[in-house]
């Protein structure tokens, strides 16, 4: 199984949205990362067939999408970032509703919709009226719902959105269980729900893909560049104009800054293992700005 | 087969190869998956989506029915084709627009996206939905005719044909509107349309006394109507289903 997207490009107006994306995906979960406006939604809806690209043409097991537009359909689960749903219809009815419409016996719909409320934790609430729901309920039965064709292939963008911690780590336990045999591509800017699930991560900046590999790979991109020094208040807001700096927090002797440089920022600062919220600050700091780290405090 | 012989194969024990047992359960999950994959049954999704019609939207429809029945049986046996048929025709109205506000409900609750992404997308559930409320219209309009031919000594083809072509043209108009901006639509949109719709009517059933126009003219905007609707909804079909 795989899937693959060539040279897909997508321009609104005179923006262009994607530019010419290639990539081919195995069975695994895959991480979009990409700041808010790179064009994940975008690629998403044209991999669903909700868009059509300027150029370009996604494969399925080496096939057009568009020949095989019913049965890509069949093999797909998708999560919209803005997932809404009838608010008159139980949580139950809703999951009937989905599996008729992705085609499934009556009966063998009720038996999977059943398992699958269960599954994420909604299986005592099935038939309250869904605008009954929390954010984390809905935003759980909206994962239900990618679930009930035992799909080959799932978008989930954004799935995170109005979970609680807990609910988040439920998710990603959740994932697990479900990547084999089949395409995960989650979309989200939190860092930390892909970084613990994703086999590969995807980096998406400006339309274009930046890059892609294992968490371990893309953050041994920055190793030795990633360093932490406790410094002044006043040294801190001096070194937050010049350097990238990853976090900042107070400590009883001043500020601990997280800097992502080239060089060492100051004589103090010890190096320290880069993360993946750190590679992506590194790609994604405002508007592509560059430091000028030629100087030392 | 003998007693005997059965008696004699009954000693033997079939050993199972559990290898091939495993493997025949394996093809058969393919088997089912493929079917499940190739399975297209239109009968199957035209009762799930009747099952999924709101209660609402068919207790609106009886309402309207039964008032429809008591607005013939209550006018005046001399009262005006015109008034009889302009009360029926806003009734009848108000009767597709109810059943456009459930059409539309997945681009009201912007249920849309995530629709068009199932194995029958968008476009067949609502088209099938149309075929519903369609039928159902129809069989409102028969029955508003025969009682009102019988309560007010009318021809029953005439108030058929004077019922159908405004039907035919609301749905017309309101399909090349679901066509052309379906995701832009609301519900008062429609609603405006239709009291537009109305209105014109009105005015041009006053000044031109249309009821009284001869029927060869009324048959023809029927063949007409009828036909650009058949043709709407078969181009949707189309679309959606190959």
């Amino acid at each position: 199984m795989n899937l693959r997207l060539e040279k897909i490009s997508k321009s609104y107006g005179s923006v262009h949205v994607l530019k010419e994306i290639t990539f081919e995906l195995k069975p695994g979960i895959y991480g979009l990362l990409g700041a808010n406006g790179s064009g994940k939604t975008t690629l998403f809806r044209i991999i669903c067939g909700l868009l059509q690209a300027d150029n370009g043409q996604v494969l399925f097991n080496n096939q057009d999408i568009k020949e095989q537009a019913e049965n890509f359909r069949s093999v797909l689960g998708f999560l919209p970032q803005d997932f809404n749903y009838y608010p008159d219809f139980s949580g139950l009815k809703f999951m009937l509703y989905i599996a008729a419409l992705k085609g499934l016996n009556s009966r063998a719909a009720k038996k999977r919709c059943l398992e699958l409320l269960d599954f994420v934790g909604l299986g005592d609430v099935k038939n309250k009226k869904i605008r009954q729901y929390s954010g984390g309920m809905k935003q759980r039965l909206g994962i239900a719902q990618t679930l009930i064709n035992d799909p080959e292939i799932m978008i989930l963008d954004e799935p995170t959105v109005g979970l609680d911690p807990k609910e988040r780590v439920r998710f990603r336990k959740l994932l697990s269980n479900l990547s084999r045999d089949r395409i995960i591509i989650l979309s989200t800017h939190i860092v930390s729900d892909v970084e613990s699930v994703a086999d590969e991560i995807l980096i998406l900046k400006d339309g274009i893909l930046q890059t892609r590999g294992t968490a371990y790979d893309l953050v041994s991109e920055i190793k030795g560049q990633v360093w932490e020094c406790l410094v002044s208040p006043n040294e801190a807001d001096k070194l937050e104009n010049r350097f990238l700096i990853s976090n900042r927090r107070n400590d009883s002797g001043g500020v601990i800054l997280k800097i992502v440089s080239t060089q060492r920022p100051t004589p103090t600062a010890n190096q320290v293992p880069p993360t993946l919220e750190d590679l992506y600050l590194y790609y994604f700091r405002e508007g592509g700005q560059d430091y000028d780290e030629t100087n030392t405090i | 087969m003998t007693n005997d012989v059965r008696k004699t194969l009954e000693k033997y024990e079939l050993v199972s190869i559990s290898q091939g047992k495993a493997q025949l359960i394996v093809k058969g999950k393919e088997i089912i998956e493929e079917q499940q994959i190739c399975r297209h049954s239109v009968l199957e999704l035209l009762i799930s989506t009747f099952h999924f019609i709101s209660l609402r939207a068919w207790l609106s429809q009886f309402a309207l029915f039964f008032l429809c029945i008591f607005s013939i049986l209550g006018l005046h046996k001399e009262e005006p084709l015109n008034t009889i048929m302009l009360l029926l025709s806003g009734i009848l109205m108000i009767s597709v627009l109810f059943f456009m506000d459930e059409l539309f409900k997945s681009f009201t609750y912007g249920m849309w996206e995530l629709e068009e992404t199932f194995k029958y997308n968008l476009s067949q559930h609502t088209l099938l939905k149309f075929l519903i409320f369609g039928i159902a219209d129809l069989a409102f309009i028969l029955v508003m005719s025969i009682v009102c031919s019988n309560n007010f000594s009318l021809s029953f083809w005439n108030i058929l044909l004077f019922l159908l072509v405004p039907y035919n043209i609301i749905c017309i108009i309101l399909l090349l509107l679901i066509t052309l901006w379906r995701n832009y639509l609301h519900r008062h949109v429609m609603w405006l349309v239709s009291g537009i719709i109305y209105l014109v009517s009105f005015v041009i059933s006053n000044l031109f006394n249309i009821y009284q126009v001869n029927v060869i003219y009324w048959s023809v905007a029927f063949v007409t109507s009828g036909f650009m609707l058949l043709y709407l909804i078969y181009r949707q079909y189309r679309k959606s289903f190959s």
